[in-house]
């Protein structure tokens, strides 16, 4: 695959996000392996380490190696700050952008079609 | 000022018309920056029209000639303007006014709320925010520094590719500052109704924008497709979150599919030269229209001095 540069702040939320999808505490090779992006293993360390300097992640000995998880804030603090901003009205869900809106469901059998094209050519 | 009056109108109605074709057919980030920019020219180009085409009628009531001093039997001999048409401007202008007042105060405040919620977010210096609630959701937050907002289920449902699409995606509306440009097109189209699809067709600009931006980032369209693909699949008909009527933002997630599958967007030259052409039109015909309006004026003033 090719790809480009990325910014090292485009790295630590993508680290981080690997271990939210994980759920449990990972090692560096671990995280290296979840990314799956051919990230070399000493980026990877030095992502971790950043991120656990900045409080993003905890770690704990494991093995040999340190294990990192996604620290989990006050449960439901952010849910909270946005379910407020979203419920003060449209214009504010409009300056969101959001990643795929809830309409026209009727077209779901034409994505559906297209998901199928693009697995067999991608991935 | 016969012709040259009516033509921003003309010209708006045309780029009301032409602009979703424009979002799906121009690349994305030139499509975001000729929409919004356009729109804002054409709307302040109509305004300016309609206000002319008001003066016209508006410099016939006696006190407002004396006050200019030119004399209203010279203005209403020259006047090319029909009665009915100027005061048909004249009732929309403050009609027009109010609701670009009420956009603005409107948008204004959803971006205010938006930084001051990125502020009470807990912050962990990564710019992630990640939602335990239940639910399929991604979005940007724009703030200082912006959030990108998903939701956990979200990230464990997806390949590690495409969650790096998802996060491109949305980081890409943050550096680029979508909002501003959304917000824009907002005022303009809340000045002038003839721009009524252009909100809806920049903000598919934008998201188109930011699709090609991930499928850059990750070096892979098709993946970037599966993604918004997936995504959108999964999240089903559920509604998102509160709040999200978002009719005038509707986003068509298979026409962004579909484009993400299809050649890489090509650069088309003629597309938008007509499209600056309409809006340089609109300006130049309304600067015209400015200065006869001006000479009509400046007649009807040389009448009465001659007297």
């Amino acid at each position: 695959m090719v790809k480009g540069r990325r910014p090292s702040g485009a790295l630590e939320t993508e680290v981080l996000a690997a271990l939210w999808a994980s759920g449990e505490p990972m090692t560096p090779a671990q995280v290296q392996e979840s990314l799956d992006s051919g990230l070399a293993y000493t980026t990877v360390m030095t992502i971790l380490s950043r991120l656990h300097d900045k409080g993003a992640v905890t770690r704990e000995r494991s093995g040999r190696a340190y294990a990192y998880a996604a620290v989990l804030d006050q449960p439901g603090i952010a849910a909270a700050q946005m379910r407020a901003l979203l419920d003060r009205g449209e214009d504010r869900a409009a300056v969101l952008a959001r990643f795929v809106d809830g309409l026209s469901g009727a077209d779901e059998r034409a994505l559906v079609d297209l998901v199928r094209r693009a697995d067999t050519r991608g991935d | 000022m016969r012709v040259d009056v009516y033509l921003p109108l003309v010209m708006s109605v045309l780029f009301g018309l032409l602009a979703p074709q424009l979002a799906r057919r121009l690349p994305p980030a030139r499509a975001t920056w000729l929409l919004s920019i356009g729109s804002v020219i054409l709307a302040a180009s109509a305004a300016i029209a309609l206000a002319l085409l008001a003066l016209t009628f508006l410099g016939q009531l006696p006190g407002i000639a004396s006050f200019g001093h030119w004399t209203v039997g010279a203005l209403r001999r020259h006047d090319p303007v029909h009665r009915s048409v100027a005061l048909a401007a004249l009732v929309a202008i403050p009609v027009l006014a109010a609701l670009v007042v009420r956009a603005t105060i409107r948008r204004t405040q959803a971006i205010v709320d938006a930084y001051r919620t990125c502020r009470r977010l807990p912050d962990q210096g990564t710019g992630l925010v990640v939602l335990s609630e239940p639910g399929i959701t991604a979005y940007a937050v724009p703030g200082r520094p912006g959030r990108i907002v998903v939701s956990r289920e979200l990230l464990t449902v997806l390949s590690p590719a495409q969650r790096r699409v998802v996060l491109a995606h949305e980081q890409a509306h943050l550096d680029r500052h979508h909002y501003r440009h959304v917000a824009l097109v907002t005022v303009a189209a809340a000045l002038n109704p003839a721009l009524f699809r252009l909100p809806r067709a920049v903000v598919f600009a934008t998201e188109r924008w930011a699709d090609e931006a991930a499928a850059a980032a990750i070096g892979n369209r098709a993946v970037a497709a599966t993604a918004l693909a997936r995504t959108r699949l999964l999240s089903g008909s559920r509604v998102p979150s509160p709040g999200c009527a978002m009719a005038a933002a509707a986003t068509h997630v298979t026409a962004r599919v579909q484009a993400l599958l299809a050649e890489p967007p090509r650069t088309r030259p003629v597309l938008t030269a007509i499209v600056i052409g309409i809006v340089v039109v609109a300006a130049f015909a309304v600067g015209d229209a400015s200065w006869d309006a001006h000479q009509l004026f400046e007649l009807a003033q040389n009448v009465s001095y001659s007297r």
